[in-house]
């Protein structure tokens, strides 16, 4: 069709091309998808946000989306045993994977959903020419497909809404705790200056005393040899003593 | 003629002109295929475009959020590691600073015990030193005595005197040591009365524990410091009392370090 716009984020799409499916690939589900096979009402398109709540939990419950990890037991497990797989590598790679698989999956239903609803608007087309006959059933299932195919699109739009939301709500939540530990970084920052400062003042205390006790230990050995001298001297003034008497 | 008309009049017109080009597109098939084309492509695009653009910004969203929130992660993290790595070493300086104050006080112990021991010899020196002198006068007179130069009364009584002068300076030294030197610093002298001198020993141990629970050692040290200086304010004018008069003292007894 001459005259198509139609800008793609897709990978494996083509822009400004219509793509081309049969009725049973149009009815096929994305393998591995977070659609639901019990579509949630919808009122003009939108889904409750208590039901998206719900689901967002399931999703994280089942695994599909990832949890933060805990950091405190992250932090633990890194410094008891490095060689353990990092968490929060683990963690940033399954949302990395999730975003794809996402992408993958609106990507999946959005060609299908182009497909129907251009299959839709030519038999629509082809009706109105003159001597055409229109198959209602026919244009009812297109418009069927279509309907489901756009419901798919929609919960998919607003599923990634609020998980976004839930992001930023636990960014906030993480932020609180930031502030926190930056305190505390201060408060014993200045307790490290202030032990510092006692282990410099008493390393060198502790130098000059060493250094007197070295002192005191010459001066020891000094007047031990003096009172041995003396002793000697005594003996000597004994013997001088006796020998008077002898004699 | 009035507005209202004019509307009618328009209207009617555009639908005349409407059902003329229908008429002339349903004579037409190639017109017709061309015109239908034309709206389902316009359709078509509309639908397309409105549903990738809402995506598109959605999902851009989500990458922003989920991005901001790895990085909070990320930083949260690097905190809680920072703040461990911090407390190790905050813990290792308080250990590093109670155990240079634990030998800065038991270097300064060895001191004076080296210095006690120094004194002792020292006065032993000193007996030493008069025994000598004892000894050595004791020679020429014991020898006069024998050559018969000088009267044994004389040389009793000399030597005699002197042995009692020597044994005096012993028992006195002796009873000073035991009694009144300090036990701590050979030349500090212990007065009774006075209760000893002031306990100047600051529980360092005490402060390290308030510098590692409230970081103001400083403040500690100094509350400390002027608890002594009031203790011995306190002392001094006891002792001031007790030498003015024993009825008026009002000593305490303090336990000096040993």
């Amino acid at each position: 069709m001459a005259g198509i716009q139609t800008p793609t984020f897709c990978p494996n799409r083509t822009a400004n091309s219509i793509p081309s499916f049969t009725t049973n690939e149009l009815s096929q589900r994305y393998q591995l998808g977070i659609i639901p096979f019990n579509m949630p009402p919808m009122n003009n398109g939108l889904v409750n946000q208590a039901w998206l709540s719900d689901y967002i939990t399931t999703l994280e419950k089942q695994g599909i989306l990832p949890v933060a990890p805990n950091l405190d037991k992250v932090q633990s497990d890194m410094f008891n045993s490095p060689e353990t797989v990092d968490p929060l590598k683990t963690y940033v790679e399954k949302e990395n994977a999730f975003q794809s698989n996402l992408m993958a999956e609106y990507c999946f239903y959005e060609s299908r959903y182009f497909s129907a609803v251009n299959s839709y608007l030519q038999t629509i087309g082809a009706a109105s020419m003159r001597g055409n006959t229109t198959n209602n059933a026919t244009l009812s299932s297109q418009q069927t497909i279509a309907v489901n195919l756009n419901k798919n699109l929609l919960l998919l739009t607003q599923l990634a809404d609020a998980i976004s939301k839930k992001r930023y709500m636990t960014s906030e939540q993480m932020n609180n705790e930031i502030n926190r530990l930056n305190d505390q970084l201060k408060s014993r920052g200045s307790k490290l200056l202030e032990q510092n400062r006692i282990l410099e003042k008493e390393t060198a205390t502790a130098d000059l005393n060493k250094r007197m006790v070295q002192y005191t230990e010459e001066k020891n050995k000094a007047n031990q040899n003096i009172l041995a001298l003396y002793g000697v001297l005594n003996i000597v003034a004994l013997a001088m003593i006796v020998y008077v008497a002898l004699t | 003629m009035s507005l209202y008309d004019d509307i009618n009049n328009t209207l009617s017109l555009q639908d005349i002109v409407k059902a003329s080009a229908l008429s002339d597109l349903r004579n037409d098939p190639n017109g017709l295929q061309n015109y239908i084309n034309v709206n389902t492509t316009k359709l078509y695009n509309a639908v397309a475009s409105e549903h990738s653009d809402t995506f598109q910004k959605s999902f851009s969203d989500l990458q922003r959020s989920t991005n901001t929130a790895k990085n909070v992660l990320y930083y949260n993290s690097r905190n809680k590691d920072l703040n461990k790595l911090q407390k190790m070493v905050l813990d290792r300086a308080v250990s590093s600073a109670e155990d240079a104050t634990y030998d800065s006080q038991i270097a300064k112990r060895q001191f004076e015990i080296n210095e006690w021991t120094n004194g002792n010899k020292m006065d032993t020196l000193f007996f030493m030193q008069l025994l000598f002198i004892y000894l050595t006068l004791l020679v020429p007179l014991y020898y006069m005595k024998n050559i018969g130069i000088l009267p044994s009364s004389v040389f009793y009584g000399v030597t005699g005197l002197l042995l009692f002068a020597l044994i005096m300076t012993v028992v006195v030294r002796a009873q000073y040591t035991n009694s009144s030197r300090d036990n701590r610093l050979w030349n500090r002298r212990k007065f009774a009365k006075m209760g000893g001198p002031p306990n100047l020993a600051v529980s360092c141990p005490a402060i390290m524990d308030s510098a590692s629970n409230t970081g103001i050692a400083l403040t500690a040290a100094e509350a400390q410091l002027e608890h002594t200086v009031m203790d011995y304010e306190n002392r001094f004018s006891n002792a001031f009392n007790a030498f003015q008069g024993p009825s008026q003292a009002n000593t305490s007894t303090v336990s000096v370090p040993q």
